[in-house]
């Protein structure tokens, strides 16, 4: 198991819960929690209420607000990973640097960090927003003063009296923006493109209902289901469009007229493709922010980074003391693609470089035999918890395992053309959706505007599709001296 | 056989072979309209046929294919009960299009496709296995042999390994057994309750011998939803079904009626010890009514060195289903054993 984050640690206790206990689970990094131990910029909390962006098994009626900040989500992993025996098997600081699968001894040889090991079943849990992304302009690195990434963020630079430069409008910038502005003297903002914000119903959880979640738990699951089958709802804003699709944009352009007033700058930060082609972002702290004197918005992609001045598109220079690139990832281009190599000789990372990233059920990948990508290729979600997703996802690989046993077999590869009848299904369906047709470049699509990333429809959907294993789609294999018979 | 049946296949032979492949290539418009076939690569195929003898003095028909005398290896590929040599089209293009080097025979039993009828008293497995070590000194005198069997072209596999060892021992690079068995077949219940399937079996031989009659007298035997339900799972691409149904029509009912006795009597798994020297590869459909998956284990249990492969959901016609991924094991098998060869 490679990744501690939600899907390493939740694959971990339900292997255990499964009786298989020969696990190792590696980090690269001294702990736990994944993207919510990566991205500790100030402001850093989860768009999806925590009471639904949390493990089934393991409600917490603790959570402090509707939507947890950072420190709280990694406290709970931490927790999880205590109380469900997960930290006996946990290697923090073992990277894993590759992994070959051998076809005659049907399994993977790993070299980490600390010495190699072999594995039956490889399961990734890295997810797909793991490397940060740098935008692709000359003199990044010819810039004297402090710069660092939004999912890097360096603590130890004092932002108070700076200039500072925030390149990128997404789902971070959005959310540490009206903090770097308390402190700093300048932002400069960098708006390559506008982002629909609506307003974010935060509140703090008073203590007499977290009181009552820790006594009724079934009150906690009741208002887990509420939250899950109001954004299935809201899925039909993003499939469809329509009345919901409308309103949403009227609330959007609601929040954005009550807090800017400027017009020419209300007209900048007014998105020109359709709400919810990229990634709808919540705030109510955004707007206000930018309407603040400090902060200036620049309209166009950056040009260049000099020593102490970032140049925008249209050839003016900004001079600043910082740079906080909030540009977001690589997606799906992780480490890992390019370290395993599978049957065929060739990497993950190769492989997708052919097809565009691709999977089965967003999981499985033909000539990578007994690999399991959790949030793989299009198991993202623009409108509800990931986490439903990876439990969804641990449930197939339990599915699979116990097929595995079942057929007395060691091995199991997805056929190519299931694969492949997989995908041409579900582009056709995301074809229809605001995402593929909203009229937006969004990190939801590959340059090739494959949409590589979304789930097209709804996750219980995704969830009754993985809750069977579907040997149809398969090739098992036993290898010579290793079978077993049932 | 009479002209009409003749003629029909001869015409199949003309086009099986190639119709086999395109098939499989086709687009399969499935149930959302999803094409998820990919085109065949290569040129059509073209084979060199010709005959090899029987001891009992039959001309079996056999076609070559790929590299001719400066073959790397032989693989001999023999099919199953009712079909054809027609049906491994699919194996016969990926095997060559893989590798070039490999000579690659496919030949049809005594009393199918178009080999000549077998009077009934030889049509046996182990006469099946006496064919197919004549058509091995045939086309491949020299150099290492791959055998490929289907069904009873297993179980010929496993007479020739019973009757010629030496044979095997010495020329037998490694064997694929592709939904079959090696004995038990008595207690086969078809995917049907076990009564429906003992009234079945006591009543095949009698419908047989009425559908020999009916041949006799010019009229074609009856080939249709049953048949597709012993050989394919439910929900099967319909283009593979009718294309394995149009060669079983081609098979006369003297053959179908002459060759079901001997399964009875098949048990073999003896015969494997003569093997355990050779690569193998198991492969079946964990759906196969006629050889069921316990078989296929059965056989790898048998040979420790074996490799097994299952395809959930397929039935008895493995190689057609998974034609790719079966053609893959194939190419692998191939190379693993000519690997070894090279360097013992």
């Amino acid at each position: 198991m490679v990744g501690s984050g939600f899907a390493g640690i939740g694959t971990v206790v339900n292997l255990k819960k499964q009786g298989v206990d020969d696990v190792v689970l590696l980090e690269r990094a001294d702990s736990v929690g994944g993207t919510w131990r990566d991205n500790t910029y100030p402001g850093c909390a989860c768009d999806v209420p925590s009471h639904l962006y949390s493990f089934s098994f393991a409600p917490n009626p603790d959570w402090s607000h509707v939507f947890s900040r950072q420190p709280e989500i990694r406290a709970y992993l931490e927790r999880v990973t205590d109380e469900f025996g997960v930290r006996p098997h946990l290697h923090t600081g073992t990277d894993l640097l590759s992994g070959t699968w051998d076809d005659d001894a049907l399994l993977w040889r790993l070299e980490t960090s600390r010495g190699p090991l072999t594995a039956d079943l490889l399961v990734s849990g890295c997810g797909g927003l793991v490397e940060p992304a740098y935008p692709d302009v000359p003199g990044i690195e010819s810039f004297q003063g402090p710069a660092f990434h939004s999912a890097r963020w360096d603590h130890d630079v004092d932002l108070t009296g700076k200039r500072v430069a925030v390149i990128g409008t997404g789902a971070s910038a959005v959310q540490f923006l009206p903090e770097v502005q308390k402190q700093a003297a300048k932002v400069v903002l960098f708006q390559r493109t506008a982002p629909w914000v609506v307003p974010r119903h935060d509140r703090v959880i008073s203590d007499a209902e977290r009181a009552l979640f820790r006594r009724v738990p079934a009150l906690q699951s009741a208002a887990r289901g509420g939250i899950y089958w109001l954004r299935e709802l809201n899925l039909l804003a993003f499939t469809r469009g329509g009345r919901l699709r409308a309103a949403a944009e009227k609330q959007a352009r609601k929040n954005l007229e009550g807090a800017i007033a400027d017009p020419a700058l209300r007209a900048a930060l007014t998105p020109d493709y359709t709400i919810g082609c990229k990634r709808v972002l919540l705030s109510n702290t955004y707007y206000p922010a930018l309407a603040q004197p400090n902060v200036e918005v620049v309209t166009s992609a950056v040009a260049e980074v000099r020593p102490h001045s970032v140049v925008d598109g249209d050839g003016v220079e900004h001079e600043v003391d910082v740079i906080v690139y909030g540009t977001g990832f690589r997606v799906m281009d992780i480490p890992l693609a390019h370290r395993l190599t599978g049957r065929e000789q060739h990497t993950l990372a190769q492989e997708w470089a052919k097809t565009g990233a691709e999977a089965h059920r967003g999981t499985t990948v033909a000539g990578f035999p007994n690999l399991f990508l959790l949030l793989g290729p299009n198991t993202a979600l623009g409108h509800s918890s990931v986490v439903f997703m990876i439990e969804a996802q641990i449930a197939y690989v339990m599915q699979a395992l116990a097929a595995l046993d079942r057929y007395g077999a060691r091995a199991l590869e997805v056929r190519r053309a299931a694969q492949d009848a997989y995908n041409v299904e579900l582009q056709t369906q995301l074809d229809t959706t605001v995402w593929n047709q909203g009229g937006c470049r969004a990190w939801y699509r590959d340059v090739n505007g494959k949409n590589f990333t979304l789930w097209p429809t709804h996750t219980f959907t995704f969830r009754r599709q993985t809750a069977r294993f579907d040997g149809d789609a398969y090739e098992l294999r036993s290898a010579a001296a290793t079978k077993e018979y049932v | 056989m009479n002209p009409r049946q003749m003629n029909k296949l001869a015409a199949l032979a003309a086009t099986a072979a190639g119709a086999a492949g395109v098939v499989v290539a086709r687009r399969r418009a499935g149930a959302r309209g999803v094409d998820h076939r990919r085109p065949v690569q290569g040129s059509p195929l073209t084979g060199r046929p010709r005959t090899v003898e029987t001891e009992d003095g039959l001309a079996l028909s056999v076609v070559e294919h790929g590299a001719q005398d400066s073959a790397t290896a032989t693989v001999v590929l023999a099919h199953g009960y009712v079909q054809s040599s027609a049906l491994w089209a699919g194996q016969v293009r990926d095997l060559i299009d893989a590798r070039p080097d490999l000579r690659v025979v496919a030949y049809d039993h005594r009393g199918h496709g178009r080999s000549p009828r077998t009077p009934r008293d030889r049509a046996t497995i182990s006469q099946l296995g006496r064919d197919l070590a004549r058509v091995i000194e045939a086309v491949a005198p020299t150099g290492p042999v791959i055998l490929v069997g289907h069904s009873m072209g297993g179980m010929t596999i496993m007479a020739l390994a019973e009757e010629h060892p030496g044979l095997v021992g010495e020329r037998v690079a490694a064997v694929a057994f592709v939904g079959t068995s090696s004995g038990g077949l008595a207690e086969v219940t078809y995917g049907l309750p076990a009564p429906v399937a003992a009234l079945m079996r006591r009543a095949l031989p009698r419908l047989n011998a009425r559908n020999v009659k009916a041949e006799l007298a010019g009229r074609a035997r009856h080939v249709g939803a049953l048949d597709a339900r012993m050989i394919f799972p439910r929900g099967a691409d319909r283009e593979l079904v009718a294309t394995a149904l149009e060669v079983h029509r081609a098979c006369s009912a003297e053959t179908v009626a002459a060759f079901l006795d001997t399964f009875r009597g098949h048990d073999r798994v003896h015969a494997l010890q003569a093997l355990s020297h050779v690569q193998t590869l198991v492969v079946v459909g964990d759906k196969d009514a006629l050889c069921p998956v316990a078989h296929s284990h059965a056989i790898a249990a048998a040979l420790p060195a074996s490799e097994l492969v299952i395809y959930p959901g397929v039935g008895h016609m493995v190689h057609l289903e998974r034609r790719e991924e079966v053609s893959r094991r194939l190419v692998g098998l191939v190379d693993r054993a000519l690997a070894r060869e090279l360097a013992a």
